[in-house]
């Protein structure tokens, strides 16, 4: 179980949200589901389009491909963050392997709080461009 | 061809899909037939019927098998090599059985009988695997049953065939016929999964390593399951007892075997017609109009009120009646079940991928058992009970009853699964619902919860920290206050910041000394204005260390001291942090007055709104905005009038509008009163409809209520989806203006189609027929946001959403869950509307518009001129008004001239653009304005031949061209356009320096910009290139200077339009956001 008021600071937790102060971001967390997903379901399927942006809070996830084990995450390991930001299909697939509950932001709803309050959409803006610029 | 499609209500881009299913479902039918007859045949010719049920249980026994088989692989494969091996599988074993049937032995022919039965399910198995991942759900409840109806004519015709054939044959050749059929049957498959393959996607295997071995079905029996499981079992007994029971009373009522063959020739030959016409023609038909649940209730309705017909006919005492009381069941039954076995496929969907495991169950395990247990029942009835039809009728009534009431309750589970197969939302409003979380209030008052809570304080990571310290007080527990002076050493100074604020909340003067300490040493600068802060609220020992520290250097210290000292309520820190505020409020510094407002809001005291005043009324912008900030913390009503007073400036209305919005209701009146002394700058009248909106109280619902009938478009968008955004539900006294709103729409979209269509003939017209495509968006979306006025809010959002994806499947799913809110008599005015993506398709599905390509006497430009206004936004008109200017004839000029007094400077600029344009063209034009017209018209028209007027229209069209703004509609640039400045430098002029901040985006019109490096070239652009995109929105200096090489002509953006352009919506904010990544960071 996650209550509201942790979720600022479990977003915190992850680069995305690093810079964010915590005023913003508890403004980001009411958009915020709290998701979760019992053992051995699978989250999400290699090919499918990928919209959200997992902050895992408890629980542990398998991701793979095929019959390749790419990667186990845990407590505030963060993954979609491409998925968020451009929408593409995933790559692997997730699987949870004990129960699991994630913090969730859908990309839909991030660009809605971008729209809504500029200072967001300059943070985010900020935290992308000066993460991935070469 | 069109013709046949709309007879069998095919869509047309369906219909090369739909030809290639009949045709494997032909193939699948006489590959059935071919094995039927042979094997029936060969075993009749070396048996009787007394072996029959030794088949029967040996084939129910082996389906189980393969079907629990087929269930296992089922979770290793994916679907489509399922179907292939399937086929592959049927094709070998009928050569297998043709061989064994060329020995000279008797039990072949019990084999290749048995083997019927097992193909029956086999392929049942391959068709539906395939067919009902291809079709979707929507397309799936129209075509299903006509898809099927090739398996009835191939039975029938391969009927026919084989009786002539086996006159030639020996009926063992007809099984390499059947392996022909499954052979070419398998090849097409191929062929399929080619052409669908995006349709016939791949999901995720889950690795061996990875499952449990407790729970390997990959069957969930939740409710839903269960049900179908009971239904389509229920529909198994049902049959086997109907048939049952039809014999019986054919027996009876048939005096000799001639009469039996007349009756059952009859009955065949009725029951195939009437069942190919309904599959073909009827079933998808009515389903499609009335939904899913005629065809779950059509076969239990039919045969529940034929068996009452039964029971009734033994009662009066007439045979004849009871006997076609079954009759009619059998027949309905005969008829009915194909389609309802076939519609009912999509009852699998919103299973989504458990909907192959769990067809496979139904179809493998759970109807093969049904069939055993039914027919032991029977032979339990007939041996011992010696029932007959007069009994049998009692135990249909009971069956279908059951039947029924299943039916109902899979209806209403089928209408609430579907929300689940979309994508969730949380609606805005309701920030509060958590819905996939457990709820964690109930564990407060445990003491056992609370001291592991006690323990997390001591946790490493910052954010559960703060969760216990927020759960603790909350839960009023004593040991938190004790707790807290040893956080104030953790590292993390988020979690120092809360400590700091519960000491305050707290006055938790024994902390004194020890925040005295940790002043010292402490190193971030928001903790430390809010220790001084403390520090002056808790004492009085702090109170003079804060006026001491009112002189301090730094900034941050200074805050504290000045916000601790008001908020201390003590006089003395009020007259000397007064004192310190007042110099800095008269300061002529920018930041000192910004200082000023920050410290104001931060002290958060409500009597002290005359310097916010003061601040508000400021002319530096930036100061205006920090005192924006400071209201919206203070809320004193007494300053609403103030903040409104600030809308004039278009920078600042998202600003005064969060402000207001923090006054809740308070701020209705004024909002009212702004509106009417404003009601001709639309963006301003757009700002306030938008507050309006997020206030939500019932005075702003009314006040947007009676701005619907707004006679201007992009103030009635505005307004509809405000009223969305306050949560507006429609009482009945609503329903008149909703329906008149939904009517709107309806109209309005139906006379754009129109528009579109006639465009078609005219040339030169993409851009208005661009801009109309994108207005029938906005249709859409104001019919979802009125839809869910009315009907369940959160489904009809969480529909729009996945509606207005580019994601096709989800698309459906939304449509389909649209189809279970919406009652029929507004679903039918609808779905023509948003059923289809394509303009073209629309057309087709909207009665009383012409045909495509016909010629219409209606000319779309002059009515654009006409009645634009109220139908349109205004990007379309412009272009409207645009467009006109290029005609020779003095055709628009009245209507021209008209739109030149527009209140909105965008059409009035437009129009006299395009005025001036036909001056040129027409030369005897100029004589008869200067007849006609007023002599400010005469004026002006002067004026903007020599100076140039803003052109809107093409100016946007430049913008777009630009790889940044390309994926945007133009109707959305169009709102930046007054925003963009058009620069030109001679050649040799500096843009920027290298090391210079200039937050600006160029993009370059004519002309060319070196960007150098000192004296090196490293790039040199041309027109359509842009530049300073990188550092534009990442406050930076430039590492290049750019110099002008050949005068050039340049749109310069500075960084606020592009924040503007993100803040029109979150669609807009998405393509631009990626359109920046794109061209600024490439691909990621």
């Amino acid at each position: 179980m996650i209550s509201e008021n942790e979720i600022p600071f479990i977003l915190k937790s992850a680069p995305l949200f690093e810079k964010f102060p915590v005023n913003v971001l508890s403004m980001v967390a009411g958009f915020c589901d709290i998701v979760y997903y019992e053992e051995q379901s699978v989250i999400f399927s290699e090919g499918d389009i990928g919209s959200n942006y997992y902050i895992v809070h408890s629980g542990q996830i398998q991701l793979f491909r095929k019959d390749k084990m790419i990667e186990v995450k845990s407590e505030l390991d963060w993954f979609g963050e491409f998925a968020l930001l451009r929408n593409k299909r995933w790559d692997v697939s997730a699987f949870a392997l004990s129960d699991v509950h994630m913090v969730q932001l859908s990309q839909d709803v991030l660009f809605e709080l971008m729209s809504e309050n500029q200072d967001i959409a300059r943070l985010i803006m900020e935290s992308v461009l000066s993460r991935y610029r070469t | 061809m069109n013709k046949v499609a709309n007879l069998f209500n095919v869509r047309e881009e369906e219909f090369g899909m739909v030809m290639r299913l009949f045709f494997y479902s032909v193939l699948i039918g006489f590959g059935r037939i071919f094995s039927l007859i042979s094997g029936q045949s060969l075993f009749l010719e070396n048996y009787g019927a007394a072996e029959l049920p030794y088949v029967y249980i040996a084939a129910g026994i082996a389906t189980i098998c393969i079907g629990t088989f087929y269930f296992r692989l089922g979770k290793l494969t994916q679907p489509v090599t399922m179907v292939k091996g399937n086929l592959l599988f049927m094709t070998l074993v009928c050569f297998i059985l043709y061989a064994i049937l060329q020995l000279d032995a008797k039990w072949p022919s019990m084999v290749a009988f048995g083997w019927f039965f097992l193909l029956f399910q086999l392929q049942s198995l391959a068709f539906w695997n395939l067919a009902s991942l291809m079709l979707d759900i929507r397309q799936g409840k129209r075509l299903f049953a006509l898809i099927t109806s090739g398996e009835v004519f191939a039975l029938a015709l391969g009927g026919l065939a084989s009786t002539a054939l086996s006159s030639m044959w020996h009926p063992s050749n007809l099984f390499l016929l059947a392996m022909i059929c499954h052979g070419i049957a398998f090849i097409e498959v191929i062929f399929l999964a080619r052409i669908y393959s995006d349709k016939l996607r791949t999901v995720a295997i889950v690795p061996e390593a990875l499952r449990k071995k407790e729970n390997t079905t990959g069957l969930k029996l939740n409710s839903y399951t269960i049900l179908l499981i009971l239904y389509f079992a229920i529909s198994e007994f049902i049959l086997i007892f109907l048939d049952n029971a039809f014999n019986d009373g054919l027996k009876r009522y048939a005096t000799d075997t001639v009469e039996i063959v007349k009756i059952l020739g009859n009955f065949s030959a009725i029951a195939a017609l009437i069942g190919l016409f309904t599959r073909s023609f009827l079933a998808g038909w009515v389903i499609h109009r009335y939904g899913l649940i005629v065809a779950l209730v059509a076969l239990p309705m039919f045969i529940l009120v034929n068996s009452a017909m039964t029971v009734g006919g033994a009662l009066a005492g007439s045979f004849l009646v009871m006997f076609y009381g079954i009759y009619f069941a059998r027949l309905s039954d005969k008829v009915l079940r194909g389609v309802q076995y076939s519609s009912l496929r999509t009852l699998y969907k919103p299973l989504l991928e458990r909907a192959s495991s769990t067809q496979t169950f139904v179809d493998g395990i759970a109807i093969p058992s049904t069939f055993i247990m039914a027919g032991c029942i029977l032979l339990v009835l007939y041996n011992y009970l010696h029932v007959g039809l007069y009994e049998l009728a009692y135990v249909l009534i009971f069956l279908c009853s059951i039947w029924l009431l299943i039916a109902v309750r899979t209806q209403i589970s089928y209408a609430r699964l579907l929300p689940k197969t979309l994508i969730h939302r949380k609606v805005d409003n309701e920030i509060n619902m958590r819905m996939d979380m457990e709820d964690v209030g109930e564990a407060m008052d445990d003491e056992e919860m609370r001291s592991l809570i006690r323990k997390e304080l001591l946790s490493d990571k910052a954010f559960r920290v703060i969760h216990a310290l927020d759960y603790l007080e909350q839960a009023g527990d004593e040991v938190l206050k004790r707790s807290l002076l040893p956080l104030l050493s953790t590292s993390d100074p988020n979690v120092r910041l809360q400590v700091l604020e519960r000491i305050e909340r707290f006055r938790y003067e024994s902390a004194y000394d020890a925040l005295e300490v940790m002043l010292k040493r402490e190193k971030d600068e928001r903790t430390k204005t809010m220790l001084l802060r403390v520090l002056c609220v808790i004492s009085s020992k702090g109170l003079k260390k804060g006026i001491d520290m009112l002189e301090a250097e730094e900034e941050s210290v200074q805050k504290g001291a000045m916000v601790g000292l008001l908020r201390s309520g003590k006089l003395e820190g009020i007259v000397y942090a007064g004192a310190a505020l007042m110099t800095r409020l008269g300061s002529p510094i920018v930041n000192d007055r910004i200082f000023a407002a920050q410290v104001l809001e931060e002290a958060n005291i409500g009597g002290f709104y005359h310097p916010v005043r003061k601040l508000l009324a400021d002319p530096d912008f930036e100061v205006k905005e920090a005192a924006l900030k400071a209201t919206a913390t203070i809320k004193n009503p007494i300053l609403i009038n103030d903040v409104a007073q600030n809308l004039v400036h278009p920078s600042l209305h998202g600003m005064v509008a969060t402000t207001l919005l923090a006054f809740g209701d308070q701020a209705m009146d004024t909002i009212r009163r702004t509106f009417e002394k404003h009601d001709t700058n639309i963006s301003i009248l757009k700002a306030l409809i938008r507050t309006a909106g997020l206030i939500r109280s019932e005075r702003s619902i009314r006040f947007l209520k009676e701005q619907l009938d707004y006679p201007h478009m992009n103030i009635r968008q505005e307004t509809i989806l405000s009223l969305k955004a306050a949560g507006f539900r429609c009482d009945k006294s609503d329903i008149p203006m909703w329906e008149k709103q939904i009517d709107r729409e309806m109209e309005n979209m139906r006379w754009i189609l129109m528009l579109i269509n006639s465009l078609s003939h005219i040339q030169n017209s993409e851009k208005i027929k661009t801009s109309l495509v994108y207005e029938i968006q906005v249709h859409r979306q104001r019919i979802f946001a009125l839809l869910s006025f009315r009907f369940n809010r959160k489904k009809v959002n969480q529909a729009w959403y996945n509606y207005s994806l580019k994601h096709e499947e989800k698309r459906i799913y939304a449509l389909e869950m649209l189809e279970t809110i919406v009652p029929r008599e507004y679903r039918l005015k609808i779905m023509p509307f948003i059923e289809s993506d394509r303009w073209s398709q629309m057309l087709k599905r909207i009665k009383g518009i012409p045909e495509v390509n016909q010629i219409t006497p209606i000319d779309p430009v002059n009515e654009l001129l006409k009645a634009g206004h109220e139908k349109v936004t205004l990007w379309t008109r412009c272009c409207a008004i645009e467009y006109a200017g290029n005609y020779p004839a003095n055709k628009y000029t009245k209507a021209l001239v008209k739109y030149t007094v527009s209140l909105s400077t965008e059409i009035s600029c437009t129009a006299y653009l395009a005025i001036l344009k036909l001056l040129h063209t027409d030369p005897f034009l100029y004589q008869k304005i200067m007849d006609t017209q007023m002599p400010e018209f005469i004026e002006k028209i002067e004026y903007f031949k020599e100076h140039g007027a803003l052109d809107y229209v093409t100016n946007t069209s430049l913008l777009k061209s630009f790889d940044l703004f390309s994926p945007l509609a133009e109707s959305n640039l169009a709102g930046i356009v007054h925003m963009v400045e058009v620069v030109n430098y001679l050649k040799g002029t500096i843009v920027y320096q290298k090391g210079e901040v200039d937050q600006s985006i160029y993009l370059i019109l004519k002309g060319k910009i070196r960007i150098m490096d000192e004296d090196m070239i490293k790039v040199e652009l041309s027109a359509g290139d842009m530049f300073g995109e990188s550092t534009c929105l990442v406050k930076e200096p430039h590492k290049s200077s750019a110099v002008v090489y050949v005068d050039v002509k340049m749109f310069r953006l500075r960084q606020n339009v592009l924040y503007h352009l993100i803040s029109i919506n979150s669609d807009v904010a998405r393509k631009l956001f990626n359109s920046i990544l794109d061209n600024v960071v490439g691909p990621i």
